[in-house]
């Protein structure tokens, strides 16, 4: 406020002029008006600000609620989207367990229903075809068919029925089980008989081929060819005999040696005789009986050494 | 053999007759009775087949 106030300006201009009093309700006026100005002044600034920090406050309350709108909205989505998996994972293990569960009961009912009815029809046919007239039936068709095949097997037929034919036919039947029997017998006959001649024909081969031939040699040739057949001692006759000469031949000149070298080591008295010691069947055979079917001049040649010792 | 798995044709018989008998398709569900009730038959027929004429067995 200045210093120079509205009562002393108007004394410096009218100091004559105006009263006290006047002077005083002019001022009071005055200054009725000027803080009465003032003080609308005043209100219309703070009014101003008013408005200008509601229309800034606003504008930063919009900004503030569209971010905590946009900010709850992603959190909404977000627990929408969490609640919704949530919720669809759980609707499908239901679904599952239901389906499971509806599957079961419905294997159960289908089952039981298909043995219900099952055990319907099997009573349902009982009833209509009793087991003891299956069983009958079954029995007939099988007894024809055993009698049919009986008849097939045994050649019967209606010819066959009566007695006479029967006792011909068994007649037949033992005719030729005595038939057989005869044939076996045959056959086994036959068969010794074979063997007989093949024997008689082997011993007459040998006989034919030995005749003639010293007694040694004979002997030897029935011993190794015995019991062969013909045709085998036909074909081995002459090679059996050459190896059995060239075995005497080898002898004779072994012995020949022994006797040339024995005369001029011992002079022994002619005499006297020692045991002879029969070493093999061949030989024994030999010496036994020189006068008879052996070989004379053989045995005569191996006596004849054996005195000297 | 199990008496279920003797049965398997039957019941498996049984189990078309009511798939068709639910579609509502008689004549094929007829079929497949008709054929059920033969394989009842045959079995009942097979149980008593095997039999000796020639005993005095009942």
């Amino acid at each position: 406020m200045s210093n120079n106030s509205i009562t002393d300006q108007l004394k410096q201009v009218a100091d004559n002029v105006l009263t006290e009093e006047t002077l005083a309700s002019i001022e009071q006026s005055f200054n009725e008006a000027v803080d009465g100005k003032s003080e609308e002044l005043a209100q219309l600034r703070v009014e101003k600000a008013l408005v200008e920090q509601d229309e800034e406050h606003a504008i930063k309350l919009e900004k503030l609620l569209e971010a905590i709108d946009s900010d709850h909205t992603k959190k909404l989505h977000k627990v929408i989207q969490s609640i919704d998996k949530n919720h669809a994972q759980k609707l499908i293990s239901i679904v599952e367990k239901c389906k499971n569960e509806v599957d079961q009961d419905a294997g159960v009912f289908k089952e039981s229903l298909v043995d219900n009815i099952s055990n319907y029809l099997d009573l349902y046919v009982e009833k209509a075809m009793p087991i003891q007239d299956v069983q009958e039936a079954v029995k007939n068709k099988h007894a024809v068919r055993i009698l049919e095949n009986l008849r097939s097997a045994l050649s019967i037929d209606h010819a066959l029925t009566s007695e006479q034919v029967r006792s011909a036919v068994i007649d037949g039947k033992r005719q030729i089980d005595e038939a057989q029997d005869q044939t076996a017998k045959l056959q086994e006959e036959n068969s010794i008989l074979k063997e007989r001649v093949k024997k008689k024909n082997a011993t007459l081969a040998l006989e034919e081929l030995t005749t003639g031939l010293p007694a040694s040699k004979k002997r030897h040739m029935e011993k190794v060819l015995a019991g062969k057949s013909s045709e085998f001692i036909k074909e081995n006759f002459q090679y059996t005999l050459d190896m059995f000469e060239k075995t005497e031949v080898d002898k004779l000149g072994v012995l020949k040696e022994q006797a040339t070298e024995g005369r001029k080591l011992i002079d022994r008295p002619v005499g006297e005789q020692e045991e002879v010691v029969q070493e093999s069947v061949e030989e024994q055979i030999a010496q036994t009986n020189p006068g008879g079917l052996q070989d004379q001049h053989l045995f005569n040649n191996y006596m004849g050494e054996l005195t000297k010792w | 053999m199990s008496n279920t798995e003797q049965n398997k044709p039957e019941r498996k018989n049984i189990t078309t007759f009511l798939k068709h008998l639910g579609e509502e398709n008689y004549a094929e569900a007829n079929k497949y009775l008709k054929k059920t009730i033969e394989n009842k038959l045959f079995n009942k027929i097979k149980g008593v087949k095997d039999i000796n004429i020639f005993t005095n067995e009942q």
